[in-house]
């Protein structure tokens, strides 16, 4: 499966593809258009031109419910799970709206909600309204709804921002887990451990262009890489 | 789900309050003067109206402040086959609340896009506008001289007694609407776009579906309701039928009793009317005032309505979460 794209609007002329079972990290400095590219993918955002395929088939035109419906799931920068409910309504709605969902019974349902509770340790706080959770938890809440969707391909928007080291450290064995099942991951970070460790390629993006695509060590080695995060000074002295 | 009675100990007792209570609701006409019945039958319909602007305000978060419309579609629809066209009060009745549940999916794709206050908005423009299309169309509607609908035959106690049964079966069937609801994937999307709805179209939910759905049974309701008053009343015009304050108190009893809750409707009801009869003797006019008032105690001291007041306890009405309710609502 590869998913390729060319747009416009706060990207410009952006193209590049994600193939299947990999990571793709994605970082940029801020303003990028990072997140407007995740937006893009899952269908909040319209590109004014080019095209974006998901195994073949074009999602323009495609609605955000009917995007996710065909197998894609993301997570938000500043986490959205629903606050005022449960966590495990939060994961139910994964469930019974994801792909496989609508042809899920309740109790069918159910059962993959206890699964991906079970799978993210969130079983104990089950009944518990996400707006008592601390930002950690919030993800990991979020995180579980999304994957409660059976997404083939997951969007991270930045989830290790605001975790602590250890966090970090769980997060990034949680996302390895999840991706040594089949998942194709694209990650936004800015954490640079999290991308470095996880990513089986990187993808830099700056002022909406993609200035570098390749494996992490060459990327961060890329002079037009340290030159938009560093400035030109530092650009120099490399090679 | 969002339902009450977690507290599983008080089972019985409470079990059996409410069989007493609903075997006094279903005898009272045979004990109770004509003066209480028609108050009871009024009570009645405007827990109709709260249940049914639960469905778009409170589980899916639209607050709509022209649901009138629909309860004046449904009583000139069944004011005008009934006196016009001869026609019975059943087909008449149902006529209406169809005729409102088409006009709310007609009217709701467009609306629904809208959110927050340009919703709000929009739905007390579509009221203020319905009403005034009605009040012009003097040759069909009857206009401002209003519409008198053939009284049904039987004494004046018989009638009343009809209409009490009537509302009561249709608050019932409103209470199930949205108990059923809550247990379905319609309920649980209902609530996910009222939390998030880019988070919920990101779920997989199809928001713009749901609301209309939403949208068309609030309506169904309210016409139904509608329809029941042009016949109890006989007498309907533009400035009773499409009321605005009718839009704001049943907006106004869900937030106090709870909104989004199952019971919180009929509870909010229940208060409101109780302390406008209590103060007033005269529920239908003098409320504007009230309204006002009851709104900013909610938004100060029960922001999540009367019955989550009741979870609270004291707490709630403390100086501290005074200031947290403030905060809520701060820009």
């Amino acid at each position: 499966m590869t998913k390729s794209f060319g747009g416009l609007a706060a990207l410009r002329e952006l193209t590049f593809e994600i193939r299947s079972g990999e990571i793709l990290g994605v970082i940029g400095p801020n303003g990028a258009g990072k997140t407007t590219l995740v937006n893009h993918i899952s269908g909040l955002m319209k590109p004014e031109a080019g095209d974006l395929r998901f195994r073949g088939q074009s999602l323009l035109g495609l609605g955000p419910h009917r995007i996710s419906r065909l197998g894609i799931a993301r997570t938000f920068q500043t986490a959205r799970p629903f606050t005022r409910l449960t966590v495990a309504e939060n994961v139910l709605i994964g469930a019974l709206f994801g792909r496989s969902g609508l042809t899920r019974s309740l109790e069918a349902a159910r059962a993959r909600l206890d699964e991906t509770l079970r799978l993210l340790g969130l079983e104990r706080l089950k009944s518990t309204r996400v707006l008592h959770l601390t930002m950690a938890d919030r993800k990991r809440v979020e995180l579980a709804r999304a994957l409660a969707m059976d997404p083939d391909l997951l969007l991270l928007d930045e989830v290790m921002a605001g975790l602590n080291p250890t966090e970090v450290g769980e997060a990034m064995e949680l996302v390895r887990a999840i991706n040594r099942g089949g998942m194709t991951i694209l990650v936004v970070e800015h954490v640079m451990k999290a991308i470095m460790g996880l990513s089986s390629r990187i993808v830099v993006l700056h002022h909406g262009e993609k200035i570098a695509d390749g494996r992490p060590e060459q990327v961060t080695r890329d002079p037009a890489v340290i030159q938009a995060y560093l400035g030109a000074r530092y650009a120099v002295g490399r090679g | 789900m969002l339902q009450a009675g977690r507290n599983g100990g008080n089972a019985a007792p409470l079990r059996l309050g409410a069989l007493f209570l609903g075997a006094a609701i279903l005898a009272l006409p045979w004990f109770a003067t004509g003066y209480l019945v028609h108050f009871a039958t009024l009570l009645f319909m405007f827990m109709v109206l709260a249940q049914s602007w639960n469905l778009i305000g409170g589980l899916a978060g639209y607050p709509s402040f022209g649901n009138v419309v629909f309860f004046g579609i449904g009583a000139y629809t069944t004011g005008l086959l009934m006196a016009r066209g001869g026609v019975s009060f059943a087909p008449s009745l149902l006529a209406g609340a169809l005729l409102g549940t088409a006009f709310a999916a007609g009217v709701g794709l467009p609306v629904l896009r809208l959110h927050g206050h340009y919703f709000a908005v929009a739905t007390y423009a579509t009221a203020e506008a319905m009403r005034e299309i009605v009040n012009n169309l003097t040759g069909l509607t009857g206009g401002g001289m209003g519409l008198n609908l053939p009284l049904m035959a039987g004494s004046e106690r018989a009638v009343g007694v009809y209409f009490y049964y009537l509302m009561l079966g249709v608050l019932v069937a409103a209470l199930a609407v949205n108990a059923g609801i809550l247990r379905t994937r319609l309920g649980y999307g209902l609530l996910a776009i009222r939390e998030d709805e880019d988070a919920a179209l990101v779920s997989g939910i199809d928001a713009t579906r749901y609301k209309v759905i939403a949208f068309g049974l609030s309506a169904f309701l309210a016409a139904l309701a509608g329809g029941i008053y042009a016949y109890w009343i006989t007498y309907i015009d533009p400035g009773n039928a499409f009321d605005v304050s009718i839009s704001v108190t049943m907006l106004v009893m869900v937030l106090l009793g709870g909104s989004g809750t199952l019971w919180g409707p009929p509870v909010g009801a229940l208060v409101l009317m109780g302390l406008t009869e209590f103060l007033w003797s005269r529920f239908l006019e003098v409320h504007a005032a009230l309204l006002g008032a009851v709104i900013i105690l909610v938004v100060l001291f029960l922001p999540d309505g009367l019955l989550a007041m009741i979870g609270q306890g004291r707490r709630g009405l403390s100086p501290a979460s005074l200031l947290q309710n403030l905060r809520r609502y701060s820009v």
